[in-house]
């Protein structure tokens, strides 16, 4: 028995890509477009999630826990109290605020002194000892929130539970509309180049029928084709990201000129990285790849 | 043609020669009321040059696929050198393929290859170095009397010509079983006796063919021994 070589050669592959995408023709162009449209949607998608995200993610760093200690806590319990504040896991900052202090940072904001009345009404400092506690993340805040509320010598909590909550269901909505949209995109992208890989299969029928009897395996036949779908689809993921560098410079430039952006953009940048690239051209493959599989599973001249 | 009996008893092993191919009790339908082939066994020995006749529809494609690996019966065993044909066993057909060689009515050259391409094909996808290839290819032209059209393209020859293309591509790889599905079946007869006398020739040098065809006159030419088809029964092996 001959032995049988398990991969082409290069001498077979290369002429045989070449002809099978000469083949393709414009079927080609409509493929690398498909998946270029894609990625490219995929990659605004991307963007626009991760600036969300971070953006979400700053502002929950933001909101910070007040809780406010009981005026009746014995002085020596306080030290230990922060001890326990401090010690609580997701805790990025504390900062302990006196009542002392607190009754006279009150009085500078109001801008009034006591000769001047209005706070005279008070014999005695009315204010309790506050502490302001920021969180490590935005997931951290509301069971941080409630721990904080269990300590003993802890008369209330206050954080802005409603804005954080609707600021997370913002960043998961926006998440799971991007996942459920590149879903939908790659099943379609998937579909349509591997209809494009059938019509190809097709046109090469008769190339193939020969090599089967002359005694080629069906790596031999079919790697061209997977080679020739990746291509497509890396150029595809190319083709995307050049265009969506070419738009994102030019928003960004834009931003920049509009007065009421400039604070925005100077602190966001929606350029598309290099890794992006990087990333959109192996995405791009990939769904050749997969297209081509799907293909060949509903293509492929088994024997009946 | 008087109705007689299989070649040979069913899968029984013989004396008379090392077996090539065999079908044992292969029976084959494509969903018509009929079998294309109804319990056909059949044993080809090496050396041997056989002619497989029937009208048209009587099976004789069917035969030469099962053979092949291109369709897979419905009952019954196909073995190729002594080995069960599997189509589903890539590796393994690959090369029982390697040992055979195939030639088609319609010449089923590639337009956008030469002459010299279309041969070298068949060795190209055995990843054969490009050195030897193109020695072989010579050499399969020159048995074939086109090395002077090496580097025409198929559609600039005559049918015969292209046919003798198709001869060169079966033979280049060196197979052991020609099989030849009406080779003649779209030339005319002068051309067709052509073909004949160049598969004689090669016969003649060693290699066991398969040659079906629908024209009876063809056979009467060489001395060969005949198998009939009909409505998918192998119905009267006749000898020369």
């Amino acid at each position: 028995m001959e032995n049988l070589s398990p991969l082409p050669t290069l001498d077979f592959l290369l002429p045989e890509v070449r002809r099978s995408l000469w083949r393709g023709g414009w079927l080609n162009g409509a493929a690398v477009i498909a998946v270029a449209v894609t990625l490219f949607i995929f990659g605004w998608g991307w963007q626009v999630s991760q600036l969300l995200g971070a953006s979400v993610e700053s502002l929950g760093n933001r909101l910070e826990i007040t809780a406010y200690v009981s005026p009746t806590l014995p002085a020596a319990k306080v030290a230990s109290l922060k001890e326990q504040l401090a010690a609580l896991p997701g805790v990025a900052d504390l900062t302990w605020i006196d009542r002392d202090r607190a009754w006279a940072e009150l009085q500078a904001d109001l801008g009034l002194k006591s000769e001047q009345g209005g706070l005279d009404l008070f014999d005695t400092n009315p204010l309790s000892d506050e502490i302001k506690i920021r969180a490590q993340s935005l997931p951290q805040v509301a069971p941080l929130a409630s721990q904080i509320a269990q300590k003993e010598g802890i008369e209330s909590v206050q954080y802005l539970e409603r804005a954080l909550t609707g600021l997370q269901s913002v960043q998961r909505v926006v998440r799971g509309v991007t996942f459920i949209l590149v879903l939908l995109l790659s099943l379609t992208v998937v579909a349509l180049v591997s209809a494009i890989l059938r019509l190809i299969i097709l046109v090469r029928q008769p190339e193939i029928e020969i090599m089967t009897l002359v005694g080629a395996t069906q790596t031999w036949i079919y790697t061209p084709l997977f080679i020739q779908a990746a291509s497509l689809g890396g150029g595809g993921g190319l083709l995307a990201w050049m265009v969506g560098w070419g738009t994102s410079q030019q928003l960004q430039q834009w931003l920049t000129q509009q007065a009421s952006f400039r604070a925005l953009a100077s602190n966001v940048s929606i350029e598309w990285s290099v890794g992006l690239g990087v990333f959109l051209i192996i995405t791009g493959v990939i769904l050749g790849l997969v297209s081509t599989r799907l293909a060949l599973q509903t293509t492929a001249s088994m024997p009946k | 043609m008087t109705a007689v009996t299989p070649v040979v008893p069913p899968c029984e092993s013989t004396s008379k020669g090392v077996i090539v191919a065999e079908l044992c009790q292969v029976t084959k339908s494509f969903g018509g009321a009929l079998p294309c082939l109804h319990r056909v066994s059949l044993q080809l020995r090496r050396g041997e040059f056989y002619f497989l006749t029937g009208a048209s529809g009587s099976g004789k494609s069917t035969l030469l696929k099962l053979l092949c690996g291109q369709v897979r019966p419905d009952q019954g065993i196909v073995r190729l050198f002594g080995e069960e044909v599997n189509p589903q066993q890539d590796r393994r057909m690959a090369q029982l393929r390697r040992r055979l060689g195939v030639i088609f009515q319609d010449f089923k050259l590639l337009g956008d290859r030469s002459v010299a391409d279309n041969v070298a094909f068949a060795l190209l996808v055995r990843g054969i170095p490009k050195a030897e290839i193109q020695q072989r290819v010579q050499t399969a032209l020159k048995l074939v009397g086109l090395s002077h059209k090496a580097n025409a393209p198929p559609q600039s020859l005559s049918g015969g010509e292209q046919q003798r293309v198709s001869i060169a591509r079966a033979i280049v790889g060196g197979p052991e079983l020609l099989l030849a599905d009406e080779p003649t079946g779209n030339l005319d007869p002068q051309t067709s006796q052509q073909i004949l006398a160049l598969i004689h020739r090669l016969h003649q040098h060693g290699l066991t063919v398969l040659f079906t065809t629908h024209d009876l006159a063809l056979t009467r030419l060489v001395p060969h021994r005949i198998l009939h088809l009909h409505h998918g029964k192998l119905e009267s092996p006749t000898h020369p």
